[in-house]
């Protein structure tokens, strides 16, 4: 038998058996495949692992798809879950980044940076001190 | 005068059409994956053991978001997952289509090697 029917038969096994154990959890299955020998269970492992990483990043996409990118001061506030539009706008140019001005719009926030101003309070601890005195 | 097939003759009609049609899916994804990854071999079974575990809808999204993690990305690769992607589902959908023929031929869910064979 030649490569390419090894690894034609290879895959054909294991869609068939990933059809027959479709309805059980993820973690199951890759125990199952493991003890029926289609795979090592490091590979089942970082299947698991990488499956995850997904499922966070898309869970993070669709939650940042929902906020605009430009927002005013209420929407702001609500974004870093602020108590009040007036709590958030005592933060700014300290915690909170200082807004852009849009002519006849007026004060507009930028998402990506205010999702750069909590990355920040995780990477700087000095400053979250700060920032707690402040609110 | 055509002769009126009986239902089991109509029934491995069907599965052999089917079966027909995975293998033509699995060359099909099979190109496409030569087409993304640097080592088309390794990805193809790496990408069937994600459908194993995470099902084929699980695969597409890993595959989407991080090519990556089914092996080295060959130069322009990126270019073709979307095709890769495609190639993915009409394999998934033929596998199904040959297993309901097999139940219906058989009377019970085949096994993998009955697929295979």
């Amino acid at each position: 038998m030649s490569g390419a029917d090894d690894l034609a038969r290879y895959v054909h096994q294991l869609l068939a058996f990933g059809m027959t154990h479709e309805g059980l959890e993820p973690a199951e299955r890759a125990r199952l495949a493991v003890e029926a020998g289609l795979m090592t269970a490091k590979e089942a492992a970082r299947i698991l692992a990488f499956a995850k990483t997904t499922a966070d990043m898309l869970a993070h996409a669709r939650g940042s798809a929902q906020w605009p990118r430009l927002m005013r001061a209420a929407t702001a506030a609500a974004y870093v879950d602020e108590r009040s539009e007036q709590s958030f706008r005592r933060s700014v140019g300290k915690l909170w980044p200082r807004p852009i001005r849009i002519d006849g719009k007026g004060e507009r926030w930028l998402r990506d940076e205010l999702d750069a101003a909590i990355s920040g309070l995780k990477t700087t601890p000095g400053e979250v001190v700060d920032a707690a005195d402040v609110l | 005068m055509a002769r009126l097939l009986s239902r089991s003759e109509r029934l491995e009609q069907s599965h052999e059409r089917w079966r027909e049609r995975r293998d033509s899916a699995f060359n099909g994804f099979l190109e496409k994956v030569g087409w993304v990854y640097a080592d088309r071999a390794t990805a193809a079974k790496d990408i069937a053991r994600a459908i194993t575990i995470l099902s084929p809808g699980g695969v597409i999204e890993a595959i989407s978001e991080q090519p990556g993690n089914f092996g080295s990305v060959a130069a322009g690769g990126e270019l073709h997952v979307g095709a890769l992607l495609r190639g993915l589902a009409e394999l998934a959908e033929a596998e199904r289509g040959l297993r309901r023929a097999q139940m219906a031929l058989s009377g019970r869910p085949p096994t993998g090697l009955e697929l295979d064979q």
